[in-house]
């Protein structure tokens, strides 16, 4: 067996498989060593992919040539667009998938890669001579590879929680793997020690679904892959179910504080204060007792339920009793119960933008183990190791994406320029930029770096395609008046456009907010005979409609921004009298350098950034 | 930034030295070290504590200059961060001038620039922005409500209440955030509420703050008093009561012009510019009619105006130029004179609109209460004549008490310039009722606190501006991603308000402000 590769990956999630694909595009030589009884892509939380700010991630990761929208699509068994009502910036797309068949898929489309190798072994050690890594095994089999990108996820030192029971373990279907400094031996800093949870899983039989409010998929919400028909379904849709906790399920779990793992000090880790166990919402918010519980199956075939909500390292009596008080779970069977796992991450300040560690050039960290958590995440950097990795093995410059056009770009930013003490979720919030970066101009804004790749597959002339349409289309409507005259001004009635009192620009008609712009420009292109296709006429109308919130925007962003530029000395701050003792901690930590690090840090106060910009101007 | 450029060692006299004084005090700032002056002082400066008094000779060639008190701050603990060696010396002009000259042509120092001192400080990060705007109010104060502001804003508890309305914004930026990214977890109308509801809190704190904007400024920053009337009616007697027993040691603010004649009064601890109007007559010569439409300006920006009107001598057309402008007081003067009632019975005031009106007497020099203002044909304005708002029925001149002279002001001499103003010898209530009504008035308009920094008020105003429009955006819901773009914008402002954001030209405006030794 071939035992010499030009990019390595350790792990075969949602970060791993996208590396491999990406990687195996380059025509190199590609190798997946995942542990031995889990399957590539899984998806061992909820069962979805995508959601806000997430969906953006998935279509970027598709406009880059990457793998996660071709498997949703295809495994995807209830499809819907999130913030529908809230306008066209933040709509994101989400898809339940059967984790079952994502998983199938993913191994299919790998194994049918001539140049991919799926190893399934443990690995025991990664060093360095000077042109190799060479990877040990468990199985004493050794591996050589000029790059390494490391996708271990919770694997790392992994430690599983259910109430007083604790044992090693990756998940909790596969074992842990080594810790970080066993693994390398080169990598000196210590790891920082994050926790998830995942809750119960329950018998889909065991439910009565009358008791909830369905929540039936969306035809049309659009599929994630550019090649595919918009609407079209590869697998059967099914509903999810809303239900939700009340006083009693709070009281139980109130009254078991003590064998909380999170509050009786067993777990040492920090979860994410953006998805909190059903634990922290319990204690967070003492006033609220009704919590969302989304009931989502995890498959067609399989038998378990997925309830998104209430992630829980309770013990498993605890858990019994407490999903019994929930509406419509009253005789729900639990098939796996719910545990919290704790894992090493890195430090993602010692990684390049390109995600490559700096200290030891040639190896690439993406996914859970930097420190996020979400398959798409996970999946973002993998797709960016895996081109960065390539790039190098091809001598070639490596790719960053802006943060200003791209979701990925946001998230490598502020790993890379950042410590952090809880795991990383994308939200939209985090781009300073939102108007911009939507889901439906993915192409425009992806395309470029997609052509620095220099590969040539059918998106690569789709989207060419694509962008002279929508340069097309764009003129058109940059150029077209709309003059007054009865005719028109009747026709303007008739379509509820407005009045029409003087001349106005197609712009203009297009930025009333009484009007849908995509509806708009679909009407006006059909009437005046030209020919559009639906994605090119939705992806100009919504440009159209931002445009000047963008461009003011940017105008004031520019301020601040210059702002950020400036430089400042943490260590002064971190003494300084005038900085509470909370921020000073933060700083000491993050050990900020300019202005904008300092800014971006969680918890910072505005009296704090209000004296540190009094100071440095 | 680009006021001063070098480091240069600076001096100046900190205290002021247009007259010959006691003691005045001379900074030096920025020398490189304390030892290089010695061959200055007759105290060894290797001896010297930091912060202590040190008393020593000024030497020139071993020449004592002066004999004086030095105190020693050491860089990083100075007021400007740098080396500071600030001595008390005497207050004579000529001493001051030496000493000065000493040091800039032998110890190589400059003349420091006006607020020098203090944008060494800000650049060595001793004072912050805002504080620097405070320090610039405060020193520029012409009115307790300026200097108290100013420490406040030196303090920063204005600052503080910035920060209020800025964790107010932050809490509305949440809500857009959580509405956007959260909307699932938390519940639509939940999300809904919490958005409205922490726009209404940011917006009613932002309210009351934006109410501190309102009305204008420049008219209590350095508040007018014009006085208006035809000739002889009286307003030059009112002048020179107001100046005799109020006249304010800031001398008359220069750039006056000489159309009318001016001079600065103190009433209870504001300075007032007090304007005798001479520019209105009812000339038709184009010259004077520039002068008029001067005079006009003068009149509509003016603080407090008062109108003085002679009912035997009063022209029907001089009144009527003054339609549109609202007077504070109306005075009839002449009220001593037997056929008084008779004639204000012919007078026309139908045109005329005014807060108080009260019938005085300007008599051989001497003003006298009047007792009965009679009858008057109604006004346009105030219906029946009894309506005088703050004074109840037109005798309020006996409430102020006995007609007393008024304490003579000691060293205070004529005014030089003040031309045609005759002697007054005497005085009467009325003066207390003007000082009074003007007192009141002043209170009134700044009583909500007013926001005096011209800087804080315009970002208010544009954050207000900004915040009302989106009241409308909030309501409908319509697009929450435009909502968290202008939400973001509004970020942006406020952040300049609270100093994260300091455009370079606010630092131009507030350095040329500065007085030399600050």
């Amino acid at each position: 067996m071939k035992n010499f590769f030009d990019v390595l990956i350790i792990g075969g999630g949602h970060a791993g498989t996208e590396a491999a694909w990406i990687s195996s595009q380059f025509n190199l030589s590609v190798a997946i060593l995942s542990s031995p009884n889990s399957s590539l892509a899984s998806a061992p939380c909820n069962p979805a992919i995508g959601g806000v700010g997430k969906g953006q991630v998935v279509r970027e990761i598709d406009a880059l040539g990457g793998l996660m929208g071709i498997l949703a699509d295809k495994a995807g068994i209830q499809f819907r667009t999130l913030n529908e009502s809230k306008g066209f910036a933040v709509q994101s797309t989400r898809v339940q998938i059967d984790k079952d068949l994502y998983s199938k898929y993913a191994e299919e489309i790998l194994s049918q890669k001539n140049n991919i190798v799926i190893i399934r072994e443990m690995v025991s050690n990664v060093s360095k001579n000077d042109d190799a890594f060479i990877v040990q095994t468990s199985t004493s089999n050794i591996y050589f590879a000029k790059k390494v990108i490391v996708t271990t996820g919770t694997f790392l030192n992994g430690k599983l929680h259910t109430g007083e029971e604790q044992k090693p373990g990756g998940r909790v279907d596969c074992a842990n793997s080594l810790g970080l400094n066993d693994l390398f031996k080169e990598i000196k800093t210590e790891p920082n020690r994050f926790k998830t949870g995942t809750p119960p899983r329950l018998d889909k039989n065991t439910i009565d679904y009358s008791k909830m409010d369905p929540q039936l998929s969306d035809s049309e919400t659009r599929n994630f892959h550019s090649l595919n028909l918009p609407f079209s379904r590869e697998s059967k849709q099914v509903s999810c179910y809303l239900t939700r906790t009340n006083e009693k399920t709070l009281t139980i779990i109130r009254a078991n504080k003590e064998r909380s793992p999170i509050f009786n000090g067993q777990i040492k880790g920090i979860g994410p204060r953006y998805c909190p166990s059903i634990e922290d919402k319990a204690f967070r918010y003492v006033d609220k007792d009704i919590h969302h519980v989304f009931i989502e199956p995890e498959g067609l075939e399989l038998e378990t339920i997925y309830p998104n909500g209430i992630s829980t390292s309770l013990p498993k009596d605890v858990q019994e009793s407490f999903i019994q008080t929930i509406s419509g779970l009253e005789n729900a069977k639990i098939l796996i119960h719910g545990y919290a796992v704790e894992y090493d991450v890195i430090d993602t300040s010692q990684l390049s933008r390109a995600l490559e560690y700096v200290s030891i050039p040639g190896l690439y960290f993406a996914g859970q183990v930097c420190g996020t958590s979400g398959y798409e995440e996970a999946a973002g950097q993998g797709i960016m190791a895996g081109i960065n990795a390539s790039l190098s093995v091809l001598g070639k410059n490596e790719l960053i994406l802006d943060r200003n056009d791209s979701y990925i770009g946001v998230m490598v930013e502020d790993l890379v320029s950042n410590k952090r003490d809880e795991p990383y979720r994308l939200f939209t919030a985090r781009s300073e930029n939102r108007l911009y970066v939507r889901e439906d101009n993915t192409i425009l804004r992806i395309n470029k770096y997609r052509q620095i790749l220099g590969l040539n597959s059918p998106i690569d002339s789709y989207q060419e395609e694509f962008l002279v349409e929508v340069d097309l289309l764009s003129r058109l409507v940059d150029s077209t008046m709309i003059y007054t005259s009865p005719k028109m001004k009747e026709y303007f009635q008739k379509m509820n456009y407005g009045p029409l009192e003087i001349n106005i620009s197609f712009k203009e008609l297009l930025k009333r907010p009484e009007n849908n712009p995509v509806v708009v420009l679909g009407d006006e292109t059909k009437r005046l005979g030209i020919n559009f296709s639906y994605d090119v006429i939705r992806t100009v109308a919504i440009a159209v409609k931002y445009e000047g919130y963008i461009d003011r925007a940017v105008i004031e962003s520019e301020k601040i921004n210059r702002l950020g530029a400036k430089k400042l000395n943490w260590q002064i701050l971190s003494d300084s009298k005038n900085i509470s003792f909370e921020c000073k901690l933060r700083i000491k930590t993050i050990k900020p350098e300019t202005f904008a690090q300092l800014q971006r840090i969680e918890g910072i106060r505005p009296a704090t950034l209000a004296y540190v910009a009094g100071n440095i101007i | 930034m680009n006021f001063y450029t070098d480091d240069h060692p600076i001096i100046a006299c900190s205290t002021g030295s247009l007259s010959n004084t006691a003691i005045a005090l001379i900074r030096l700032s920025g020398f490189d070290s304390l030892i290089s002056l010695q061959p200055f002082f007759s105290y060894s400066l290797l001896k010297i504590k930091p912060r202590y008094s040190h008393l020593t000779n000024i030497l020139n060639n071993n020449l004592v200059l002066d004999n004086c008190l030095m105190v020693f701050f050491p860089k990083g603990e100075s007021y400007t961060g740098e080396n500071v060696l600030e001595i008390s010396v005497h207050g004579n002009l000529l001493n001051i001038q030496n000493i000065l000259e000493l040091f800039i042509e032998k110890a190589d120092f400059r003349s420091a620039h006006p607020g020098e001192f203090t944008f060494r400080a800000l650049k060595n990060k001793k004072l912050t922005l805002s504080q620097v705007e405070g320090l610039d109010m405060l020193l520029n104060a012409n009115s307790n409500l300026m200097l108290s502001q100013g420490l406040d804003v030196l303090q920063g508890d204005l600052h503080s209440q910035y920060l209020r309305l800025y964790e107010s914004y932050l809490k509305l930026k949440s809500a857009v955030e959580i509405s956007i990214d959260f909307s699932e977890d938390v519940g639509e109308s939940e999300t809904k509420n919490l958005l409205k509801s922490s726009f209404d809190l940011f917006f009613t704190i932002l309210d009351s703050l934006h109410s501190r904007t309102q009305g204008s400024i420049s008219s209590l920053l350095s508040p007018d008093l014009v006085l208006v009337g035809q000739t002889n009616a009286g307003k030059s007697s009112l002048f020179n009561l107001l100046v005799k027993h109020n006249r304010s040691i800031v001398s008359p603010i220069a750039g006056t012009t000489r159309d009318y004649v001016s001079e600065v009064i103190q009433i209870d601890r504001t300075n007032y510019h007090l304007i005798d109007t001479a520019g209105i007559r009812d000339s038709l010569d184009p010259i004077e009619n520039i002068g008029i439409e001067r005079a006009f300006d003068l009149i509509k920006k003016a603080f407090f105006k008062i109108l003085i009107i002679n009912p035997f001598e009063s022209n029907p057309l001089y009144l009527k130029k003054l339609q549109g402008i609202h007077f504070d007081l109306l005075i009839i003067s002449h009220a001593d004179k037997s056929d008084f009632t008779n004639e204000i019975l012919h007078l026309d005031l139908s045109n005329l609109s005014f807060e108080n009106i009260i019938a005085a007497s300007f008599k051989s020099g001497s003003i006298e209460p009047v007792q009965n203002l009679g009858p008057i044909e109604p006004l346009q304005n105030l219906g029946p004549i009894e309506p005088v708002q703050n004074l109840g029925p037109i005798e309020p001149v006996h409430n102020l008490g006995p007609i007393e002279p008024v304490h003579n002001l000691g060293l205070i001499e004529p005014v030089q310039n003040s031309g045609p103003i005759e002697p007054v010898q005497n005085s009467g209530p009325i003066e207390p009722a003007v000082k009074k009504l003007l007192s009141q008035k002043f209170k009134n308009h700044t009583s909500n606190s007013p926001i005096l920094l011209e800087r804080h008020r315009s970002v208010l105003n544009k954050i207000h501006l900004k915040a009302l429009g989106l009241t409308c955006e909030i309501s409908i819901l319509d697009d929450v991603a435009i909502i968290s773009s202008e939400v973001n914008i509004l970020g942006y402002y406020l952040s300049e308000l609270i100093g994260v954001v300091s455009p370079d030209d606010v630092l131009n405006s507030i350095f040329s402000n500065f007085c030399i030794g600050k």
